[in-house]
């Protein structure tokens, strides 16, 4: 079998110029700049491919959220309250300190309110007598 | 004895004429790389014909920042001016050349370095 010569740095150079140049470094920048530049080009190349695959994985699951609901509610028995699509996107970043309370604030709000609503039901029923 | 690891940056040399109060950066991108080698230069060859390629490195390492000066030039500066090779220089001329190379076998590596691989001068 033909034994392959190793590549000189220069033909490694050329041959992997195209890839950097994809990467988005300009000529300049590969051949007369820093040559460590690659090496934060990769990496960001790296992340912008991680980017875009969770960009379509989100989208799936809004698709098939959407799928979901249109399906639900086609195949729902008459009278059942329809399921609604997402009324905002996901929170993909987290939640920040003020966030969180305000969200905890309007929880036990909520419960309090169905707390209130609950005793007034359950008065009234006391009164009428009904269990 | 000094040891570092592959992927640590290598600085660039710099010589300060004190004569003409010049600097001079010596250092290597990938254009001068393949320039040297387009003209036969192979790294290896330094260990081997030292008498001939040490020199002739030496001048390459100036096309980067300083591309019209003259092989006589620098054969000027390192033989007259510096007296010859300072004690160290080599290594790091080595070195320098091969940054443009190590750098791309980091960035496929993913930037990491390697613990295992270290140098010693």
């Amino acid at each position: 079998m033909e034994q392959q010569t190793p590549l000189s740095m220069g033909e490694v150079f050329r041959k992997l110029c195209p890839e950097y140049l994809h990467y988005g470094m300009t000529w300049e920048q590969y051949w007369n700049g820093d040559p460590w530049m690659v090496v934060a080009f990769a990496e960001a190349h790296k992340l912008r491919i991680q980017q875009r695959n969770e960009e379509l994985w989100m989208q799936g699951l809004y698709v098939h959220d959407a799928f979901a609901v249109v399906l639900s509610n086609a195949f729902a028995q008459k009278g059942s309250v329809p399921k609604k699509y997402l009324e905002k996107p996901l929170d993909i970043f987290p939640k920040t300190e003020e966030e969180k309370e305000a969200e905890e604030e309007r929880e036990l709000r909520k419960m309090v309110k169905q707390l209130n609503a609950w005793e007034k039901r359950f008065n009234a029923n006391a009164e009428d007598g009904t269990p | 004895m000094a040891s570092k690891e592959v992927n640590e940056v290598v600085k660039p040399i710099i010589l300060h004429d004190e004569e003409n109060q010049r600097d001079y950066t010596l250092e290597f991108d990938r254009e001068t790389v393949q320039w040297c080698e387009q003209r036969g230069f192979k790294i290896e060859d330094v260990g081997d014909y030292a008498l001939t390629k040490v020199p002739e490195l030496f001048f390459y390492a100036f096309r980067m920042h300083h591309k019209n000066i003259s092989r006589e030039k620098t054969n000027r500066i390192l033989f007259d001016d510096l007296g010859g090779m300072p004690e160290g220089m080599l290594e790091r001329l080595i070195q320098l050349y091969s940054v443009p190379y190590e750098s791309l076998v980091a960035a496929k590596n993913g930037g990491a370095k390697n613990p295992k691989m270290t140098v010693e001068f």
